[in-house]
């Protein structure tokens, strides 16, 4: 690789994964939809009281679809939605003011810092996909300040997703150099490259953060024809993912310019097919503030 | 090391294992399917007869036959059913790579437990073929397999990591020189190439750590028996040194006996009937 004098690895790096975290943080709609269809239409894990509750938080929460639909079923709670991405929060707040949910409210907040939230303010923290706005390397201090913005009895819950196979060849092809690119800018879990790993380490994180009966559920998202659509549109969303990221995968070596461009119109391809068969887990790890 | 010397231990977590899966599935078939008109059924890679010892107690009208090509989990099969009293269910030593020595049209349900090693890939779709020439018109096939998804073990991580790469070398990666790809994905497009209808797949998480249920470490323990009786290969094909394998081995196992330990997979079912 010809090195450019003005160019500068580190922002480099960052720019990749800002790329990462937006394209992601555009699947959120889709995403809503993976993890209400693996948890059978749950939103939360059962043994929760939300309607004893009175404040809740989703920390991360991108167009707001998990704070409106809570606030569907549970119109008497306030819950806040908090995310960093202009964007997002507009979507959120427009389709906020379209419905009657006036218990729901979106605010702006950097959750690379210290949150700007009373202490034992809450009585549920949500976190989802925290690995869309976070490097995982921050994630422990981070679940500190979830614990510390929790009254004592309040619980925190996170979910994460993983793919873990599906039946076309170009595709595992394409999202097997994903997970190495994801180790190359230190945004992975598992440096073996075979998951993107924060899933699998939420439980052990919610221990290791002192909550107590913390406890994990596990579900499969069905990636194959018998889902339908939100299956394929997820895949391609993946791959085009990949193609946002060429310039990474090709300056890694994990493919040349041109291979990239065949294997991307073929996991296009193949993820269409009508036999396609695929999977993943969503992991819901959640525990309670002690000393209630 | 040889596989006997692990097979008795085998034939225990195979048990655990048996249940957990039949637990998931919630039974021994696909929930549409009436066990009570099935007269004659086949159960391929039975390894110990746990599933068709099973299906045998559970069903009296039905008559098993279980082929496995390991001679020493049809030792241990045939000694459950002694033991059990069961004369309905038959296990015999069979090479799943060569044609069934079974005559056409003679099975009402075919089961079968494909594991990534059970069968290297290009053997799978002749042997589809040979199931759909046993099975009489209308009757119907299951496919199962189970794979890891993921653990909170980095020792597994790397070791699994290993496996793929060892996958590649020996030639049973399902397509070609694709890393991480078991038979189960490609069941229902396999079904289809053969000819069989109405093929459907269903999905079922399969936690393999937590502290709810210290059975669904079986599975974990079975994925180190494997890893045991496979070392030599990794060995053998310089992946990884014998002392670094080796200290792999004894994280991962003190890893998923320990409290915080998550890892969870999915049992894929596919299932599809022989045109009437």
């Amino acid at each position: 690789m010809s090195q450019d004098p003005e160019s500068d690895p580190e922002k480099q790096e960052v720019l990749y994964q800002t790329q990462i975290q937006k394209a992601e943080t555009q699947m959120n709609g889709l995403l809503h939809q993976i993890f209400l269809q693996a948890q059978g239409g749950q939103m939360y894990p059962a043994k929760i009281p939300v309607n004893r509750m009175q404040r809740v938080i989703d920390l991360g929460c991108g167009d707001g679809e998990w704070v409106l639909e809570l606030s569907r079923r549970f119109p008497q709670v306030q819950i806040f939605g908090v995310d960093y991405d202009d964007d997002a929060l507009y979507r959120a707040n427009v389709r906020r003011n379209a419905g009657n949910f006036r218990m729901a409210g979106f605010r702006k907040l950097d959750l690379s810092e210290e949150l700007q939230v009373l202490d034992g303010y809450l009585d549920f923290v949500h976190l989802r996909r925290c690995g869309r706005f976070m490097l995982p390397e921050r994630l422990p201090a981070f679940l500190q300040e979830c614990v510390r913005i929790l009254r004592p009895g309040g619980w925190l819950v996170t979910s994460e997703v993983e793919i873990c196979e599906v039946s076309s060849p170009a595709f595992t092809r394409i999202y097997a150099a994903l997970l190495k690119a994801r180790v190359a800018l230190k945004m992975s879990l598992d440096q073996s490259g075979v998951t993107v790993g924060i899933a699998a380490q939420l439980y052990p994180l919610l221990i290791q953060a002192h909550l107590e009966n913390v406890t994990y559920e596990l579900h499969t998202i069905d990636l194959g024809y018998m889902w339908g659509n939100y299956a394929q549109s997820f895949l391609l969303e993946i791959i085009s993912l990949a193609a946002l990221l060429k310039p990474l995968l090709v300056e890694l070596g994990l493919f040349d310019a041109e291979g990239f461009d065949e294997l991307h119109s073929q996991a296009e391809k193949e993820v269409q097919a009508d036999d396609r068969c695929g999977w993943g887990l969503v992991v819901t790890a959640y525990g309670q503030k002690g000393g209630k | 090391m040889e596989f006997r010397d692990v097979a008795t231990p085998i034939s225990i977590l195979e048990q655990a294992e048996h249940y957990q899966f039949t637990h998931a599935l919630q039974g021994l078939l696909p929930s549409k399917l009436k066990a009570q008109t099935l007269k004659n059924v086949l159960d391929l890679h039975c390894r110990t007869g746990r599933w068709a010892l099973d299906f045998a107690q559970t069903y009296p009208q039905a008559n098993v036959t279980g082929l496995d090509q390991m001679p020493e989990v049809i030792a241990l099969a045939r000694k459950s059913a002694a033991t059990g009293n069961l004369s309905r269910v038959q296990f015999y030593t069979a090479k799943l790579s060569e044609p069934l020595l079974l005559a056409n049209s003679t099975f009402d349900h075919v089961h079968c437990f494909g594991f990534r090693y059970s069968l290297s890939p290009r053997h799978w779709q002749p042997l589809l073929g040979e199931c759909k020439r046993v099975m009489r018109p209308g009757a119907s096939i299951h496919l199962l397999s189970f794979m890891p998804g993921l653990t909170s073990s980095r020792a597994f991580q790397r070791l699994w990591q290993l496996t793929d790469e060892l996958t590649t070398l020996i030639n049973y990666d399902f397509i070609k020189g694709l890393k991480h790809s078991s038979p189960g994905v490609y069941f229902c497009s396999l079904l289809h190439e053969v000819g069989f209808v109405n093929v459907e797949y269903e999905l079922f998480p399969l936690d393999m750590g937590g502290v709810e249920d210290p059975r669904n470490r079986s599975c974990c323990q079975l994925f180190y028996n494997d890893l045991l009786i496979t070392r030599s290969m990794f060995i053998k094909f310089q992946l990884v040194s014998e002392s670094e394998f080796d200290e792999l081995l004894d994280q991962y196992q003190q890893d998923y006996f320990s409290a915080d330990f998550c890892g969870g997979g999915a049992l894929i079912s596919a299932y599809a009937l022989k045109k009437k």
